[in-house]
């Protein structure tokens, strides 16, 4: 019999049966079952109340941790305890050419400025962004023919304009005791773009420019700290602005003093809303130029990308750990992801791994393949390397070790399904439920390959297909791996011959007895005036042929193939052309295991073909099982 | 020659039953007026009163009004827009004041319901009389519900 109340519980029926089990021991009030009674209304009062406040203590004791918190603001304060600050939003950015003609100046001058804040329009999708430049571009006539083009900090021809309003917020320190925290209220506010200045006073022209704290925001990396030195450190707030601490009494670096003004510069941003821009418009149209106006003639060398928001609370959950387990040095490939992730805007996927690891091992480095949420142009690809590069892994890696990036590379898994289904159990047609099969496959490879270390099980391949529709009755899963490579041209355009070696995920299977399947084989291209594949040689060969639609062999040795490294070279290749109007040619192979496809270092996972052919369900069997003599 | 019959140490628990065939329950409730007594306690509703007490209670309860229970009461106020007629909306509230009674206090077995419009008040009167189960007593509630604004 009960003599206490369990109050474990959280859910307001079984706190009420808990509240009642405790009367039921009681013979002062008996009514408290029947639901009209009053003891029933204040029983009800009871487990409301403490429903609440078993799910607040629920709730409160989720926010307490990591691994389990849902704000935004308890996520970000775990991350402080990491030293880990989450990205803020981040201004899209394009990179454009711009010069100016001044064969008609009388005097030409050495150089030309293009000033900071300069201003382009552009529109995406009907809205109107406008992006600027944040540093002096100095234009050269590099060709003597009176066009200068201005260059970037490294001389490359490329202006950098950065989408977003300047704005600028001013303080003034103030006296006290307390500590004081300079708060901006805005979401909006790109860290990267932060420029903090303290003058002595409000009159003052001269300034102090404070760095960031925080490495992977547009900052420096600390490599010591006294009292001069001029660092804020910036912190997301629990409503989403942002708010600038300063040192401690000079202990922690040097801090504002009383009547001093905090001036602090920034990016209002619109993030990833304006990525895609192509055509830039100046606001000012002309440069002014010993006092003749002359016309700015811009291109486009990559369209605005890496516009971002703020970092989602997923991400911050697993880079917070990694960023600590960094210590903002990078030792461990783990270290480069999480760093890397946490400094660049717009990364889908990331991956890194030993030199020492790699295939042709690369000692002394550390390689480091991005999957980015855009489609980047490879000068766009090249010039966020480069920044990676200069900014975080060489200040911050071990000496000695150097990044070296690579691009990710596609293995496209084919997936061909046959399945049994009842045909009184549904209404749709064949091609009805062919595609309902064929559209279920691509929305699993959709949702789970395109990151790295995304791996696709054909097991749960077939739990989907026969999760698809009720009249589903098995199935049957082929998974086939496909390469694609691009033949090499001359200059001409023309198609030269030459070796290639292609790799596989995973290892291919053993050389059959007959050429009906082969193990090999590839898409089509033009040999000899004739339409051709590849295949291997039957009678268990792993030989490599290349045979015209009749199956008639026209290079009986065209390189081979081996089995156990899932490697294919090919020797003397020379096509005329390909048929598919692709610039590649797909080599298919089937697996030695098609159970799983788990891609290493910068091997991504797509699907290639997808088909699926649906069979009424019928007895197969011919006969009663038995003996007869 | 006595017998003594013995039972397995097993079953030995059979010689001394203690079988309750009825039990009277009493119905025992707090008054939900919290009238405080001189001793300081609040005063209680017993047998009659209490299933009065918990009849009323549910012709005045409307649907949502409880937590976690939300189709708990009679739901009567709901009606108080709607024409009323005594040839159509009357039997159909009648119907349900037997219905949610039947359900949730199964101490009163309802006898008679009446329900008559008060126009001039814009209210409903409603007359209901039904036997304690337990001790055959006839009750008479007589409640009325309007809007409250």
């Amino acid at each position: 019999m009960a003599t206490t109340i369990k109050s474990s519980d959280l859910d307001f029926d079984n706190i009420k049966a808990s509240l009642k089990q405790y009367l039921s021991a009681k013979d002062e009030f008996e009514d408290y079952d029947f639901e009209g009674s009053a003891l029933s209304n204040i029983l009800d009062v009871l487990a409301y109340n403490t429903h609440i406040n078993g799910l607040v203590a629920n709730f409160a004791l989720n926010e307490t941790f990591l691994p389990t918190a849902q704000l935004r603001t308890s996520l970000v304060n775990h991350s402080l305890a990491f030293g880990y600050i989450p990205r803020s939003k981040t201004s899209s950015r394009a990179t454009l050419n711009i010069s100016v003609n001044l064969q008609s100046a009388a005097v030409k001058p050495e150089t030309i400025t293009l000033p900071a804040g300069w201003a382009f329009t552009s529109t995406v999708e009907g809205v109107e962004y406008t992006f600027r430049t944040l540093i002096d571009y100095i234009g050269y006539d590099t060709t003597g023919s009176g066009i200068y083009t201005f260059v970037d900090p490294l001389g490359t021809p490329a202006v950098t304009v950065l989408e977003g309003a300047v704005t600028v917020k001013t303080f003034i320190a103030e006296p006290g005791t307390d500590r004081q925290v300079y708060v901006v209220p805005d979401q909006n506010l790109d860290l990267s773009t932060v420029a903090v200045q303290v003058y002595d006073d409000i009159n003052s022209d001269t300034f102090t420019s404070y760095f960031s704290a925080n490495a992977t925001s547009g900052g420096q990396v600390i490599s010591s700290i006294d009292e001069n030195t001029a660092l804020y450190l910036p912190l997301e707030t629990y409503n989403g602005y942002w708010e600038f601490n300063f040192a401690i009494g000079g202990l922690t670096g040097n801090n504002p003093q009383e009547g001093q003004v905090i001036r602090v510069t920034y990016l209002k941003t619109n993030g990833k809303n304006a990525n895609g821009a192509s055509t830039f418009t100046p606001s000012f149209p002309n440069l002014t130029i010993n006092n003749v106006s002359y016309p700015l003639s811009i291109s486009t060398t990559a369209k605005s990308a890496f516009g971002a928001d703020k970092e989602t609370t997923e991400s911050i959950r697993v880079n917070a750990p990694l960023s600590y387990l960094a210590q903002n040095r990078l030792v461990a490939p783990s270290d480069y992801r999480g760093v890397i992730a946490n400094g660049v805007p717009g990364i889908k996927s990331i991956n890194a791994w030993g030199g020492e690891d790699n295939i042709p091992a690369k000692y002394g480095k550390t390689m480091v393949s991005i999957v980015y949420e855009d489609t980047l142009t490879p000068a766009q690809i090249a010039g966020v390397e480069q920044a990676i590069k200069s900014n975080l892994t060489d200040p911050l890696s071990v000496v000695g070790v150097e990044a070296e990036f690579v691009q990710p590379t596609f293995q496209y898994i084919n997936c061909s399904t046959s399945f049994k289904y009842d045909v009184s159990a549904t209404n749709l047609t064949a091609e009805g439920i062919n595609s309902k099969v064929k559209n279920a496959i691509g929305a699993y490879f959709g949702n789970n390959t395109g990151k790295f270390n995304d791996l696709i099980r054909k097991s749960r391949l077939q739990t989907i297909v026969d999760a698809t529709d009720a009249s589903i009755l098995g199935n049957n899963i082929s998974l086939t791996m496909s390469s694609r490579f691009i033949p090499l041209k001359n200059t001409a355009g023309s198609f030269v011959r030459s070796a290639y070696e292609i790799s596989f995920l995973n290892s291919l299977a053993s050389p059959l007895m007959t050429a009906d399947e082969s193990i090999i084989t590839s898409s089509r291209f033009v040999y000899n005036s004739k339409v051709c594949t590849i295949r291997n040689a039957p009678l268990h060969s792993t030989k490599l042929q290349i045979i015209d639609i009749d199956q008639n062999v026209l290079v009986d040795n065209t390189g081979s193939y081996n089995p156990t490294t899932g490697i294919i070279n090919l020797t003397g290749f020379l096509p005329e052309s390909i048929l598919s109007g692709d610039n590649f040619i797909s080599i298919n192979a089937i697996p030695k295991d098609d159970s799983v496809f788990k891609p290493l270092r910068n091997t991504l996972i797509t699907i290639g073909s997808n088909s699926a052919s649906g069979i009424p369900d019928t007895n197969q069997a011919t006969n009663t099982v038995g003996v007869t003599n | 020659m006595a017998v003594t019959k013995s039972l397995a140490i097993e079953d030995g628990n059979l010689q001394t039953p203690s079988i309750i065939t009825t039990r009277k329950r009493n119905f025992s409730d707090l008054d939900l007026t919290f009238t405080v007594k001189t001793t300081g306690d609040v005063y209680k509703k017993i047998d009659a009163g209490a299933v009065k007490q918990s009849v009323k209670t549910i012709l005045q309860t409307n649907y949502n009004e409880r937590p976690f229970n939300p189709t708990f009461g009679a739901n009567l106020r709901s009606k108080l827009f709607e024409n009323f007629t005594a040839e159509e909306n009357a039997i159909v509230i009648e119907n349900e004041i037997r219905n949610v009674l039947a359900f949730y206090e199964p101490r009163a077995a309802v006898l008679v319901v009446n329900v008559n419009d008060n126009p001039d008040r814009n209210s409903l009167d409603i007359r209901v009389e039904f036997k304690v189960v337990n001790t055959q007593e006839i009750v008479i509630l007589e409640t009325s519900v309007s809007r409250i604004r």
